[in-house]
């Protein structure tokens, strides 16, 4: 526990110190936000399209930023030292925690930033929190194991995306779904969907964090 | 009263494809016992290292930690063993204690103060080691594989960029060291190997 | 070892039996007879992942590491690809017979494409390791995240959204509903894909064991 406190502190003041990663993603996904919305500004879209796109947008925002936190670990060659200091059972808990909340600051902020842009608003707003929480949760939670997958392989850029793509894609679908019921003012929310996100997120977690040894010692 | 501490390596070798590194090494270290890995560039002796440390898996053979005569699981090995090397790098953007604070298990100030002291990098503390000069860095190493009072003492290369002040004050405490715990040094310096009472060469 | 030789006897049998000894189902008439080919390489490709996951698995937590597990993983994902690509192959023609397109975003077609990406993903992710990065263990890891993940797609998905696919196999009511030469012939023919497979494999396992051990000797 102890462990896991010290890890998650110095990733944080490492975040706070250096701004790096949240800088980069933040201005991606800003950047990904304002095109879609300048190009779409004069059509009206379905609700499913606003769906998919917000989507889009996180999921990308994700491969961007989700797995620097290993892979700075690798680039600077500080992994032996934080190997040698702490279990891999706390050094991925405590990586996961830090993903968890850099990546619900994000979202949270992308879909302020798309509602607001594209001039949308959900008829079901609480609905629509959940599902947005529900699948980045679940995001994070496959996209952390497989970083640190990659961050072995030498974080070479478009390996994350290719490798993690067909393992959310029902993560996908699924909360693509929810999102779009969420606009719409004629569907009651079905909260099955967000369990299914959950006790997924739940299913690999509880793989990841049996693997994760295996990933990052050669033990 | 220092626990009775034993390091058992059981006939190891490791071997990647295409390239085998050492063969068939069997030894048995145990408190007050000193010894010195040598043997040319590429050897094996830094991989020798992290195989008695727990980091890497022999490709046959095994490693045993007993404590007190209880076997160490070999997950838990780094509770006991200090293990620096020039692969092991505190993070740049925290500054020297910080690095500190974050491999000690009970933080303790005066402690650590006392090894930055002893190190001459107590002026240093707060600054950012990206800022450190090479010699500084390895010196905040020896500290930080120091600051858990292991049992075992693993180190690759301990003087590599220090200085002669550098190295006096390295070569006292690990004299001091040596008679309590078990003390590893890769090196091919001939001081260094002058502390330790065996050698095990690599062919 | 003996056993896997049969499937010298058990395919042409079967090959004979989907051919000939069986009467062409009622509504899709001669083409029905790739049904006999197309679900067992199917069910195949869904069988290599699961042995590949299981392999894997039993590679990284039996305390010994087996080289042959890791071997077997990466040789099972191997024909796995294979038995994927050729199960796409022989459902599209057949879905260009019986629906008129050789693609219609199916439930059942998409989760075997994802099958597809997922089996490129591992062959992308372990050429790009070292073994120095321990390759072995995270590829393992991989396959058994996949393994997980797969009944998601093949089982699941296909059960919520509405399919094209006629279902012969497994129904809501787990129950075969075909005519009993249809049947048996199936199943003949699922088991000698089945003991195909697994006899490629054995011997890729054993040719990959002696190049290991001819390294060795060097």
């Amino acid at each position: 526990m102890n462990s896991i406190v010290r890890c998650l502190k110095k990733d944080l003041l490492m975040e706070f110190r250096s701004k790096t990663a949240f800088s980069i993603s933040f201005t991606f996904s800003a950047i990904t936000t304002l095109a879609i919305s300048l190009i779409t500004s004069q059509i009206k879209l379905d609700e499913n399209i606003h769906s998919i796109l917000l989507w889009i947008i996180i999921f990308f925002s994700a491969m961007n930023g989700l797995s620097h936190i290993f892979t700075r670990e690798e680039e600077e060659g500080t992994s032996l030292f934080l190997m040698l200091n702490h279990k891999p059972e706390s050094v991925y808990l405590s990586k996961l925690i830090f993903n968890l909340i850099y990546f619900i600051i994000l979202s949270s902020i992308i879909c302020t930033m798309y509602l607001f842009f594209l001039q949308i608003s959900p008829s079901n707003i609480h609905f629509f929190i959940i599902s947005v929480f529900s699948g980045s949760t679940a995001i994070v939670s496959i996209t952390t194991i497989l970083g640190a997958m990659v961050s072995k392989a030498g974080g070479k850029g478009s390996l994350l995306t290719a490798v993690t793509f067909p393992l959310l894609l029902p993560v996908l679908w699924t909360s693509i779904k929810m999102t779009e019921s969420s606009f719409k003012t004629d569907v009651a929310p079905y909260l099955g969907n967000a369990v299914f996100l959950l006790a997924f997120s739940g299913l690999v977690i509880c793989l990841s964090y049996l693997l994760f040894r295996f990933i990052w010692m050669e033990v | 009263m220092k626990n009775n501490t034993e390091l058992t390596c059981n006939k190891i070798s490791k071997k990647y494809t295409g390239r085998r590194l050492f063969k068939d090494i069997s030894l048995k270290l145990v408190n007050g016992n000193s010894i010195s890995v040598t043997g040319e560039n590429g050897s094996g002796k830094t991989t020798f290292l992290k195989v008695i440390s727990g980091l890497i898996q022999p490709s046959s053979g095994d490693v045993q930690l007993l404590r007190n005569n209880n076997p160490v699981n070999i997950t838990n090995f780094n509770d006991y063993i200090g293990f620096t090397g020039p692969a092991v790098n505190p993070y740049p953007i925290l500054n020297a204690m910080e690095n500190i604070k974050f491999s000690m298990k009970n933080f303790s100030e005066e402690k650590s103060l006392n090894l930055l002291e002893k190190f001459n990098l107590i002026e240093h503390k707060n600054k950012p080691v990206k800022l450190f000069s090479s010699g500084m860095v390895q010196r905040l190493r020896i500290i930080i594989a120091m600051i858990n009072s292991p049992d075992i003492l693993i180190l690759d290369e301990p003087g590599t960029n220090l200085d002669s002040k550098g190295k006096d004050i390295l070569y006292s405490i690990l004299h001091d060291f040596k008679n309590n715990g078990i003390l590893v040094i890769a090196t091919n310096d001939i001081e260094e190997k002058k502390i330790c009472s065996e050698n095990l060469e690599l062919a | 070892m003996h056993l896997y030789k049969t499937v010298f006897i058990l395919m042409p049998v079967s090959v004979y039996m989907s051919m000939i000894y069986t009467s062409p189902a009622n509504m899709l008439g001669e083409s029905s007879r790739i049904l006999y080919f197309h679900v067992p390489i199917a069910w195949v490709s869904v069988f290599a992942f699961l042995t590949a996951g299981a392999a894997s698995f039993i590679y990284l937590f039996s305390n010994k590491k087996n080289m042959i597990n890791h071997i077997a993983a990466y040789n099972s994902a191997y024909l796995g690809i294979i038995f994927t690509i050729l199960t796409l192959i022989s459902g599209s023609i057949w879905s260009k017979i019986s629906w008129g397109s050789y693609w219609n975003w199916d439930p059942r077609q998409t989760s075997m494409l994802v099958l597809l990406m997922i089996y490129a993903a591992y062959f992308a992710l372990n050429a790009s390791l070292e073994e120095k990065d321990g390759k072995e263990k995270i590829s393992c890891s991989y396959l058994i995240f996949g393994a997980v993940s797969m009944p998601f797609f093949v089982f699941i998905i296909p059960r919520i959204y509405p399919s094209l696919h006629p279902d012969p196999v497994i129904n809501a009511e787990y129950k075969i509903n075909l005519e009993a030469d249809m049947k048996a012939t199936l199943i003949l023919s699922t088991a000698s894909f089945t003991i195909l497979y697994l006899y490629i494999l054995n011997l890729m396992n054993r040719l990959k064991k002696i190049e290991v051990h001819m390294e060795e000797l060097d």
